[in-house]
């Protein structure tokens, strides 16, 4: 967690991508909205964890490294998922290395992780490619704008009573 | 509520059209003029702001120019600064000479300069590679656009034209000789470039404005 800490604190990024709690992890920091955890996804815990686990990192034992990096590998299986589905451009090619990536993450999530159930997400994630082949990247059809909306109903003065 | 959510919304979708009759669009001008952080004349220089070129950017400014320096310029939607600005947003994905046939490099905006023309141009440094025999653990994963590069950038100070810049990218310093280089890019790093968008930064930086998605029905 340190590391992944440290990642948020000092990663140089444009203005434009949106922020996320510095203390990340703790139960002060809430749970993430749904575009924090896109950005977690897409730039900063792949960031901690190769620098932790990847090529060239060392461990106290071969067993402890190659049990590090198969996690690590199964973990960016499913970022890589998560960029080729969140690019605004989508092809035949990049579709199918989506279902791949899909795939290969869900037949070894109850290797690497025996106590994991499987969830209804999964299913639809795998759905999402058809969706990308019918209509194209997921931005033009993604939930994000009734997101926005909810957010705004929200954040109106109420009196905390219905009707 | 939700009727002028959505009215607001298809409004924006009708401006954003090429065929949007030129008041309605004229009508958005003015209120972003009115609204905006960052209104759409805020590149625009006053001629006082004219100055001789800097002695450490005449090199590569053409001599006999007047230039006005600046922190900030906004460019297709996109907030460029220089990196005693914003670190982050001085950090960009470059085309070199604006030729799309070679994947952009990554750079540092130094300095930003604007000429009487109103013509901008980013003073930029390189982000060295890294040096022979540096294993890059970002290799193995496809999929997922980092790669170690040098800590150092280069000496060498170049000009580049804003429309040459693909996208920014983020930076994290692995230890002293490396960082890695994230490229923010959500368009086109896998798409060959002979299919690339030209102007493409509004689908590029995620700002979720005026995006419009485009499905190539081929393989590569």
């Amino acid at each position: 967690m340190d590391r992944i800490h440290e990642v948020i604190r000092d990663t140089a990024t444009p203005s434009w991508v949106e922020s996320v709690p510095r203390n990340f992890g703790d139960p002060a920091a809430g749970s993430l909205k749904a575009d924090e955890w896109r950005t977690m996804a897409t730039i900063y815990l792949p960031i901690a964890l190769i620098s932790l686990w990847g090529e060239g990192t060392t461990h106290t034992s071969p067993d402890l490294a190659s049990s590090f990096r198969q996690v690590l590998d199964h973990t960016m299986d499913l970022v890589q998922a998560v960029y080729l589905a969140g690019t605004c451009t989508t092809t035949e090619s990049r579709t199918s290395a989506y279902r791949d990536y899909i795939i290969s993450w869900l037949s070894k999530l109850r290797i690497l992780h025996p106590t994991s159930n499987y969830r209804t997400n999964f299913h639809m994630a795998l759905h999402v490619a058809d969706f990308l082949c019918l209509f194209g990247p997921v931005r033009s059809w993604w939930c994000f704008p009734f997101e926005r909306l909810i957010g705004q109903l929200q954040r109106l003065p109420s009196n905390s009573k219905f009707g | 509520m939700f009727s002028a959510f959505a009215r607001s919304a298809k409004l924006k979708q009708w401006i954003a059209r090429p065929d949007c009759p030129a008041f309605l669009k004229e009508c958005k001008r003015y209120f972003d003029k009115a609204f905006s952080t960052l209104p759409e004349d805020s590149n625009r220089v006053g001629d006082s702001a004219f100055s001789a070129i800097p002695a450490e950017l005449r090199d590569i400014i053409p001599a006999g120019l007047k230039v006005a320096v600046r922190a900030r310029h906004l460019h297709d939607g996109v907030v460029f600064s220089r990196s005693k600005t914003h670190v982050g947003n001085s950090l960009i994905m470059y085309y070199p000479n604006g030729n799309r046939s070679n994947p952009p490099i990554p750079a540092e905006i130094e300095n930003i300069v604007v000429g009487t023309d109103q013509r901008y141009t980013y003073v930029v440094r390189r982000q060295l590679p890294a040096p022979p025999g540096t294993v890059d653990p970002f290799a193995s994963y496809l999929h997922f656009p980092a790669k170690i590069f040098s800590s150092k950038i280069s000496n060498v100070l170049e000009a580049v034209s804003p429309d040459w810049v693909m996208t920014h990218y983020a930076r994290w310093k692995l230890d002293d000789d490396r960082v890695i280089v994230l490229d923010l890019s959500r368009v086109s790093k896998f798409l060959p470039h002979s299919m690339r968008p030209s102007h493409s930064f509004r689908r590029i930086n995620g700002a979720g404005r005026n995006i419009q998605g485009i499905l190539y029905h081929y393989s590569h």
